[in-house]
């Protein structure tokens, strides 16, 4: 439980909890209550129902997903979820010393001019330096979908965070597990990673290095997703759109049983011909070779199309909009 | 509290005093009265350019062109497809031509045939030596050097992306852009997006970019590369608006998309559907192509163990066996595809 500093009403926070956002007046807030205040969302442009019709439209032309999909499904739960990021700019330049590979080349080939037997490596003494501009995108809370997570920002505009628009929907609005000061130490630690990466490219080994690391203008941004999950016959399955764009993150869909008996009854038989022709063409049975080089690359290429469509019909589906 | 939150998202025009309403983070303000740009400190920009955009219909009409050229078989698809949405944004672009010039340095192999003599035991018994020809590693020095000028472009919003955003920056052209003017483009009801991403921001990220690209180069011909250094110069930066749109339509219930370059109303890069249909034919291709690749087997197999090979029939069945694979590989890919992406 916390109390708004700002318009006193008493609110509910879980463990972590430490940048709230008041559900009353839509104020961010640290818990020892001072304001925060860039803090952003990004608008909803797809309200439920335009986000559960696109959701159902794009799934229903995954592989096997069933023809009546889009009529017969019922939406069971739907929570718009506003996700804190942190998004951070970090100028970094890193000045590094260290020891990098090098070789020489002994005895050329003849019959290759420029080609050598041996090489021969050794370690040199290399510096130089890396300047990257770094832009570090940080989810505010730890239970988040690797999905979700990685889900790009949307090309929309930016605007001051208003609670008034996620009530519209009944958002959730989640409160960031980490404080600006937290945040920013994180940006600058994968700023730092980054550029270990850089320099380990040029240098094996880093002797020395000096960083100047600047982390510069970070903000809180909340983007709404809309939570969904339905049901299609007996069981249920999951999704997330994305409320600004109706991009489908990441959805479960069912596959019909028409769709698995054809992908599994298809894929014995192709696979069973395809063994057949190879036993056949190998003459394992003893009874002479029958097409002994046709039965080869036939049954090869029907036993793998088999096993593929084996898997097709038999693996449970999760589909991602590419964006 | 409200007022306070209103002066922060508002911008006061250098050129027309006009109150200006802004995102959170905007850096560069073309305000929406007169269309003059500047920073958020109120300095002037170099140039402002836009390219001209196309209206509704006409990008319609050029993503019609696209599933007209990419329907194949399937002759119903520019009639049904049924567009849903079809909104007219301004992205926030920089520019800038970008020299760069990499000095790398590494070693690559390469396979040498030698010619060795070996102890053979032949069916009578009797060892006698034969000559054959074996390949040995061979290290080769590389010391080169990159050095290319090209248009660099980047999306100036931070974090963000959309579909087909790398075809549709490579579209973006200096060329075709004139001075912005919203009265040009204003009768479109565009969604037009300020820059997040100022100038000096874009040079450094366009250097990271560049020299990423030139060792990525260097690399990849390499087996190993031991050093790569490269300077960038960084001119002629310009900022321009350019008109991007996403069309979403549905064909047979489902939904699809494509990325449309405003400026000429054409698609960029799109999603095409499969029909049964389709499926089904390039299935009977898949399974052709089984038993032309079988019969190709059939001719290569004799070649193999017969003692004198048959250059003619060898070359009939290797042509049968990878035309019979590829189509195979062609057609059940068709199969189990949900969807077509095709560049425009």
């Amino acid at each position: 439980m916390a109390k708004c500093a700002f318009c006193d009403a008493n609110f509910d926070t879980g463990p972590g909890d430490v940048l709230l956002v008041c559900p009353f007046c839509g104020t961010a807030q640290t818990t020892d209550g001072t304001k925060f205040k860039d803090h952003y969302m990004i608008r909803v442009h797809f309200d439920q129902s335009e986000a559960q019709t696109t959701l159902l439209d794009w799934v229903s032309k995954q592989l096997g997903a069933p023809q009546d999909l889009p009529a017969t499904a019922k939406f069971v739960e739907y929570q718009q979820v506003w996700y804190p990021f942190w998004i951070s700019r970090v100028d970094a330049r890193t000045d590094y010393q260290g020891m990098g590979r090098d070789a020489t080349f002994h005895d050329e080939w003849p019959q290759r001019r420029g080609a050598y037997k041996h090489i021969n490596f050794f370690w040199k003494p290399e510096s130089g330096q890396f300047t990257r501009r770094h832009e570090i995108n940080i989810a505010g809370v730890k239970d988040i979908d690797a999905d979700v997570r990685n889900h790009p920002i949307p090309t929309r505009a930016k605007e001051y965070f208003s609670h008034a628009h996620a009530e519209e929907f009944d958002g959730k609005v989640l409160h960031s597990n980490m404080t600006e000061d937290e945040a920013k130490a994180a940006a600058r630690q994968i700023a730092i990673d980054r550029q270990t990466r850089l320099v380990l490219q040029e240098v094996s080994k880093i002797e020395s290095r000096t960083d100047d690391i600047k982390v510069g203008e970070t903000f809180l941004i909340h983007v709404p997703v809309w939570e969904l999950s339905y049901r299609y016959g007996n069981k249920k399955y999951k999704a997330s759109v994305s409320a600004p764009t109706g991009y489908v993150i990441e959805s479960q869909y069912p596959r019909s049983m028409s769709f698995r008996a054809g992908g599994i009854g298809v894929g014995l038989i192709m696979l069973l011909i395809g063994v057949a022709l190879i036993v056949l063409a190998l003459d394992l049975l003893g009874i002479g070779a029958i097409l002994p080089g046709g039965g080869l690359f036939s049954g090869a290429l029907l036993a793998i199309i088999g096993l593929v469509l084996l898997y097709k019909g038999a693996s449970r589906k999760e589909a991602k909009e590419s964006v | 509290m409200g007022s306070e939150a209103e002066s922060a998202d508002m911008f006061k025009c250098p050129v027309c005093n006009g109150n200006v309403k802004t995102g959170p983070d905007d850096v560069v303000i073309t305000c929406t009265y007169c269309g003059g740009t500047s920073t958020i400190e109120g300095k002037a920009i170099g140039d402002h350019l836009m390219e001209t955009a196309v209206d509704a219909d006409e990008r319609i009409q050029g993503f019609h062109t696209f599933l007209d050229k990419n329907k194949g078989m399937n002759k119903s698809l520019v009639r049904n497809a049924q567009v849903v949405e079809n909104r007219l944004i301004y992205v926030p672009v920089w520019t800038a031509k970008v020299k760069a010039d990499s000095y790398y340095k590494g070693y690559k192999t390469v396979q040498v045939p030698v010619q060795k003599t070996r102890t053979v035991r032949d069916s009578d018994g009797k060892t006698r030596t034969e000559t054959y020809t074996d390949y040995e590693t061979g290290y080769v020095p590389v010391q080169s050097e990159l050095h290319t000028d090209t248009d660099e472009r980047l999306l100036a919003r931070k974090g963000a992306r959309f579909y087909g955003l790398e075809d549709y920056m490579n579209t973006v052209d200096l060329a075709k852009t004139v001075p912005y003017d919203f009265e040009k483009i204003k009768d479109l009801e565009p969604t037009i997006l300020n820059a997040e991403i100022g100038q000096e921001e874009y040079e450094k990220a366009i250097h990271g970019r560049v020299a990423d690209n030139h060792r990525a180069q260097a690399a990849s011909g390499l087996t190993e590369l031991f050093d790569c250094r490269t300077t960038t110069n960084v001119r002629g930066t310009t900022y321009l608006q350019a008109p991007f749109s996403l069309i979403r339509y549905k064909f047979q219930g489902d939904l699809y998309k494509a990325a449309i370059d405003g400026h000429s109303g054409k698609v960029v890069l799109g999603e095409i559907p499969i029909t049964k249909g389709q499926r089904v034919m390039w299935t009977l291709m898949g399974l052709i192509g089984i038993i032309l690749a079988g019969a190709g087997g059939e001719f290569l197999y004799p070649q193999f163990i017969a003692p004198e090979m048959d250059m003619t029939l060898f070359a009939i069945g290797l042509v049968l066996a990878i035309v019979g694979v590829v189509m195979t590989f062609l057609g059940f890919r068709v199969l189990i595809m949900t969807q077509r992406v095709k560049k425009g």
